[in-house]
């Protein structure tokens, strides 16, 4: 599959251990990847790459998700990309609000495995399940 | 004594006289022979006014006013005794009698009465004799003297008797009375609970030295209305509080929410049972009050809870970059030895492992709070336990054992949180699963008993010991020792049913034998009414569904 072809995704997520093991992950299952530290970054880059679909988190310091969200859907280059957000805040108010935002799921992080997550992109960006994600499910 | 008035006390008092002096009438009667019919006659009518007309009379003032009879009882003694000619006879103590009788009755009223007019009776009597008087030798006259003392000494030691018994018993009943009193006062006195008792006006009649002192010793409160003495607040609605408390209550409650601000600014939080006094009349009842202070209880409830949720999430973010880095590790592991993907593979299952236990910890502490999410919606038996065998298909498979659902006819279907019912059946085939070594697990459905539905979870497991059952679903218990655990799992699995067993009325229980194997029960109503503030989301919701249907 050349460059070109796969699917681009942008992470904006502040821990970059996190954001580093995504970045990789999200590439041994075939796509493009960018991150980012902070919103400000984000949107920039965003401009940039155009691409299909953002993971956003939530407690940044600076802009927060709540904000940059907000941004990303009033800029013509990433306004219709998907959105997914995924954060520790699990309170069903913290949901609401970024689904109102215009997020196109919203993702804890402490309810899910990695795995999950694959394939809940996959499936926004109509995409059949993960191979390599069934190889390494628990039990 | 005015008690004596009543018409048991006089009969008993004066019944030996009465006999006394029938026996007088029949044994005295010396006459002049001439007279024989009328001293026949009188005494025929006094016998009958005694024994039939008086305690009529008596009983009921309708036959005719006692005091009517005794004046015609005197009228007729007088004739008596003028028959006679002096006073020296039996029939002089007669007299006495009715007197007695007039005070039993009216008291010193009666008396005087009575007696001025039989004394008004006898002057006339004597000073105009129907007959001369008839000489009596004089051994039969101090026999005559000698019943009129006889008469007068019983009836004396009839009334003294009679007086001085009640006099004994009522200083009796007081003494027993001071000390029970005094039994109660200390008993009360030493409840560490504040004790109120309120009138049906809401006015403060009694309290305890707990009570004066959650008050404000400076005032007395007696008489005091409740609200004023102990102003509480509700915690979730201002508007809500003592008014509210006493309000049309025939039945006890408990109320854990109310707050009250004493002086100063210090708040305490109270556990407030009410209770009414049954007063055995149609008046409005009145109220005992207990507040028992929770102020610290609810404090350290509140930092436990706090610590949970905050560990349960610092613990997390960790775990999920451990995870996700193993996971990640795992996908290109090709190139690594055999031995230590399998090393990498146990790492990647304890850790997921963990994760689940920290997930339940969290669930647990946002369902003591309650902040989860409910949605009613309509909830079916069958795709309920479809979905339940087919997540757990594998695992029973791999543990030898059967796993099978089963459905009665006619359970309904139901208005629910199907998420949470999935969960705790969750819970229950896991434990299932854990427990049982061989044999298989069903899961049935059937209509329950309120209209609901009867989930039951029954598997061929160890079992559990009755004294197990009772803490089985306290948080925490485990059924093994820890130190020989074999299982894993927090402890918290069945404490977390009970918990989201509560916020849909639904109820957890189960029936177990040693060695035999468990049966889990889950009874949900056909309605989940929720609690407090989300009637209103609730209602609406229910009126939604019921127009969709």
């Amino acid at each position: 599959m050349s460059d070109k072809s796969k699917p681009k995704v942008l992470i904006v997520e502040d821990d970059v251990e996190l954001a580093a093991l995504f970045k990789r992950r999200l590439e041994i299952e075939g796509f493009s990847v960018t991150d980012c530290t902070s919103g400000e970054q984000a949107l920039q880059a965003g401009r940039g790459i155009k691409p299909d679909l953002i993971l956003l988190d939530l407690m940044m310091p600076e802009m927060d998700g709540f904000a940059t969200l907000d941004l990303f859907r009033h800029t013509p280059e990433t306004g219709h990309a998907k959105i997914v957000v995924m954060s520790a805040l699990n309170m069903k108010s913290d949901i609401d609000r970024a689904i109102s935002l215009g997020a196109d799921d919203y993702i804890v992080k402490s309810q899910v495995v990695i795995g999950d997550v694959m394939n809940r992109l996959r499936a926004l960006l109509g995409m059949p399940p993960s191979v390599v994600s069934e190889q390494v499910s628990p039990e | 004594m005015s008690t004596l008035t009543k018409v048991s006390d006089f009969e008993r008092t004066t019944r030996n006289l009465r006999w006394l002096y029938v026996v007088a009438l029949l044994t005295f009667p010396h006459v002049a022979p001439q007279i024989y019919v009328l001293a026949f006659l009188i005494p025929a009518l006094i016998l009958f006014n005694l024994s039939r007309y008086w305690p009529a009379a008596l009983k009921s003032p309708v036959y005719a006013s006692p005091i009517l009879i005794l004046a015609v009882d005197s009228v007729f003694i007088g004739l008596l005794i003028s028959l006679v000619g002096t006073t020296n006879t039996p029939y002089t103590a007669f007299l006495l009698f009715l007197v007695t009788a007039a005070t039993y009755k009216y008291g010193l009223r009666g008396a005087i009465v009575v007696g001025s007019l039989q004394t008004i009776w006898l002057f006339v009597i004597l000073k105009f004799p129907l007959f001369p008087a008839v000489a009596l030798p004089p051994v039969q006259n101090l026999l005559v003297s000698g019943f009129d003392l006889l008469a007068l000494g019983i009836l004396v030691e009839r009334l003294t008797h009679s007086d001085r018994l009640q006099r004994e018993e009522l200083e009796r009943l007081g003494r027993e009375n001071a000390a029970e009193r005094s039994r109660l006062l200390t008993l009360v006195n030493s409840i560490q609970d504040a004790v109120f008792l309120v009138d049906s006006r809401g006015n403060v009649i009694q309290y305890n030295e707990m009570a004066a002192s959650l008050a404000g010793r400076s005032y007395q409160l007696a008489s005091k209305p409740f609200a004023e003495v102990l102003p509480l607040r509700s915690r979730t609605s201002p508007s809500d509080g003592t008014v509210k408390l006493l309000e049309g209550n025939a039945s006890p409650q408990r109320r854990r929410d109310l707050i009250y601000m004493a002086e100063h600014g210090v708040v305490y939080d109270l556990e407030i049972q009410v209770t009414p006094v049954a007063l055995g009349t149609h008046k409005a009842s009145d109220f005992v009050i207990v507040c028992r202070d929770i102020t610290k209880e609810r404090n350290l409830d509140e930092q436990r809870k706090e610590f949970i949720s905050v560990a349960s999430h610092e613990l997390r973010t960790p775990l999920t970059i451990m995870e996700a880095a193993l996971s990640t590790a795992l996908i290109d592991s090709a190139k690594l030895p055999k031995d230590t993907i399998t090393l990498l593979q146990q790492v990647h299952r304890n850790t997921v492992f963990l994760s689940g236990i920290i997930k339940d910890l969290s669930l647990l502490s946002t369902a003591e709070n309650d902040n989860l999410p409910i949605e009613l919606k309509e909830v079916n038996a069958q795709p309920l336990l479809a979905q339940l065998v087919k997540d757990f298909a594998v695992q029973a498979k791999q543990r030898g054992l059967g796993l099978n659902s089963y459905i009665v006819a006619n359970t309904p279907a139901i208005i629910s949180t199907e998420h949470h019912i999935y969960e705790i059946l969750q819970n229950y085939v896991n434990n299932a699963l854990k427990y049982t070594s061989d044999g298989f697990i069903t899961v049935t459905a059937s209509p329950a008993t309120n209209g609901g539905i009867l989930f039951s979870v029954k598997d061929t497991g160890v079992g559990i010991s009755p004294s197990d059952q009772q803490r089985l679903f306290t948080k925490f218990f485990r059924a093994e020792d820890y130190r020989t655990r074999k299982t894993g799992g927090t402890g918290l699995g069945l404490y977390l049913c009970q918990e989201l067993a509560q916020r849909i009325n639904a109820r957890v229980w189960c029936q177990s034998k040693l060695n035999e194997g468990s049966t889990f029960y889950l009874e949900v109503p056909p309605f989940s009414q929720l609690s407090r503030d989300n009637t209103e989301v609730t209602k609406a919701q229910v009126s939604a569904l019921v127009k969709e249907l």
